[in-house]
């Protein structure tokens, strides 16, 4: 089938395409961000029924359906569950320039894992039950990534 | 209603895998099902409904995208999404009508353009759930299973490579795999890191291709030639794109494998699969893929998959032959197709056509196909030549 290039030139048309989208969070996670945002806190929310934590919160416990009104406090500490260093650039979806680290984080207080970075240390180091204490940045716009990453603490 | 067991593929056809920059969605559709239409000695117009496996919108919409290629006007032809399951469940979909009676004669297909457009690697990152990190993409996510695998069972970065070893090997025999050539435990052990562990030959290769399928029951089978192949059994299961959510998610196996080889290996009657199943077509996306799945549909105990692998008993020889095509890793994997493309293989080998990488003496064939970062969707289909 390729043969044809050799009778007529091959015409190529250029695509681009650009998808600009809004996503609205929802009552919980707005919640959740505007407490990240103003306070520089990380808030968990609790099942009434079976008392799972859940972190980043969700509007009803994934097994109970119950609603989720308890809000717990954390305080942002956690331990890494697993990671992986992402050593491949893909210009324009990467949060930072590789190597860097993305990690499931369990957070203390809560029951569920949350994915984040891993900062402030050399990628290698990166182990299984490391201790992580979260380092925000100063100006937040109500983001997860107002949570610059998670770094090391003895 | 007939049962699912009288489900039988009469014709099956696939293009060469690879960067098939000179072929187009309907090139590709075109030769993929004229060519199991072939097999199975029918003219289209025979065909009474189809299904097309496609995930990517850019790839194709609706019944449609089968229609314009094959011009099979007027039927009813459904498009199945399901992540890297869209070809089996469009498969799976197939089979179901024709159990059901509704139809006779029906074609299942998948089809996945990936090059040209636009993008490097698979277009998964930047976009999706609000707190999840964005950018996490398919070799991140299944990067992190190793970590846990590794401390729970000891696994290491060179048992992952022996997949990639044996997966290579078979398909460099194989005419329609995107690679045809081998690679070495050294060259896999030395590649690129991608995401660790998971280095560029632990990662399968962005194809493009399409594969077909004819299907009918067995009744109607015996008109069209002796060696049709049957359902023996079948297991779809769906999890969450949020496992992270769930408690007790341990990265030690992926769940719907777990919970899709039940159902299917109940419906068979399977209940020792290393001696049951000759061969298994097993979703190796990304090596440590395979090794938590051979582990999962239980045909080595959990925490073994690595040096089950590494002794060889997966080997084309070995107890299970698992991914005698070469698998997603070395035959490709165009999304949309791949589950089609592992029915195909299947098939072939059940017939005793697989040219140079016949598993011997073939008689119960799986395809088991893995969707999602990080296994979300599942479908297991076994097969055989046992009339």
């Amino acid at each position: 089938m390729a043969d044809w290039k050799s009778e007529v030139e091959e015409v190529v048309f250029p695509g681009k395409i650009c998808v600009p989208y809004s996503w609205t969070v929802g009552s919980t996670l707005s919640r959740w961000y505007v407490q990240l945002r103003d306070d520089g806190e990380i808030w968990a929310n609790r099942c009434p029924s079976c008392g799972t934590v859940y972190v980043p919160p969700k509007i009803k416990c994934i097994k109970c359906y119950k609603d989720m009104n308890d809000w717990v406090k954390l305080p942002g500490t956690g331990t890494i569950e697993t990671f992986t260093v992402v050593n491949k650039e893909r210009p324009g979806l990467d949060p930072k320039k590789p190597p860097f680290v993305y990690a499931v984080i369990k957070m203390d207080g809560a029951d569920t894992g949350m994915v984040h970075l891993i900062g402030g240390v050399e990628p290698e180091k990166v182990k299984v039950g490391m201790r992580v204490a979260p380092v925000l940045e100063k100006e937040r716009d109500g983001h997860i990534t107002d949570i610059k990453h998670f770094k090391p603490i003895a | 209603m007939a049962d699912l067991k009288d489900v039988a593929v009469i014709g099956v056809g696939a293009t060469k895998f690879g960067e098939n920059f000179d072929w187009g969605v309907d090139d590709m559709l075109t030769m993929a099902c004229f060519e199991a239409m072939e097999d199975a000695k029918i003219e289209p117009e025979k065909l009474e409904a189809g299904w097309i496996g496609i995930q990517y919108p850019f790839t194709g919409f609706s019944g449609a995208t089968l229609s314009d290629a094959i011009k099979t006007y007027d039927i009813p032809i459904t498009h199945t999404e399901n992540y890297c399951v869209s070809g089996l469940d469009a498969f799976r979909n197939a089979c179901l009508a024709v159990a059901s009676e509704q139809f006779d004669m029906v074609i299942a297909c998948g089809v996945e353009k990936i090059t040209d457009q636009g993008g490097r690697g698979l277009p998964t990152a930047g976009f999706g759930h609000p707190v999840q990190m964005s950018g996490l993409t398919a070799p991140s996510a299944f990067g992190l299973a190793f970590p846990r695998h590794a401390l729970a069972f000891g696994t290491t970065k060179e048992h992952l490579a022996h997949v990639a070893v044996k997966n290579h090997f078979n398909g460099a025999v194989n005419p329609k795999a995107h690679f045809r050539r081998e690679v070495t435990l050294e060259q896999v052990m030395k590649a690129p890191i991608i995401s660790g562990p998971l280095g560029l030959l632990d990662c399968c290769p962005i194809s493009d291709g399409s594969a077909a399928a004819i299907i009918t029951r067995t009744d109607i089978a015996k008109k069209y030639r002796d060696d049709y192949v049957t359902i023996k059994g079948m297991g779809f299961a769906a999890y969450t794109n949020l496992m992270m959510y769930d408690k007790n998610f341990d990265y030690l196996a992926w769940r719907p494998t777990v919970k899709a080889a039940e159902k299917a290996y109940a419906m068979a009657g399977i209940t020792d699969p290393p001696n049951e199943v000759d061969l298994a077509e097993c979703h190796d996306c990304f090596t440590i893929t395979e090794i938590l799945n051979v582990e999962d549909l239980g045909f080595c105990k959990k925490g073994d998959g690595g040096p089950a692998t590494a002794e060889g008993r997966f080997n084309i020889d070995g107890q299970v032959a698992i991914n005698p095509s070469g698998g997603l890793k070395c035959f490709g994997h165009p999304i949309g197709a791949t589950g089609v493309r592992m029915v195909y293989e299947v098939t072939k080998q059940l017939q005793g056509r697989a040219d140079g990488r016949q598993r011997e003496g073939a008689k119960v064939g799986m395809a088991h196909n893995l969707g999602g970062l990080g296994g979300v969707v599942c479908g297991v289909v076994i097969l055989t030549n046992e009339k």
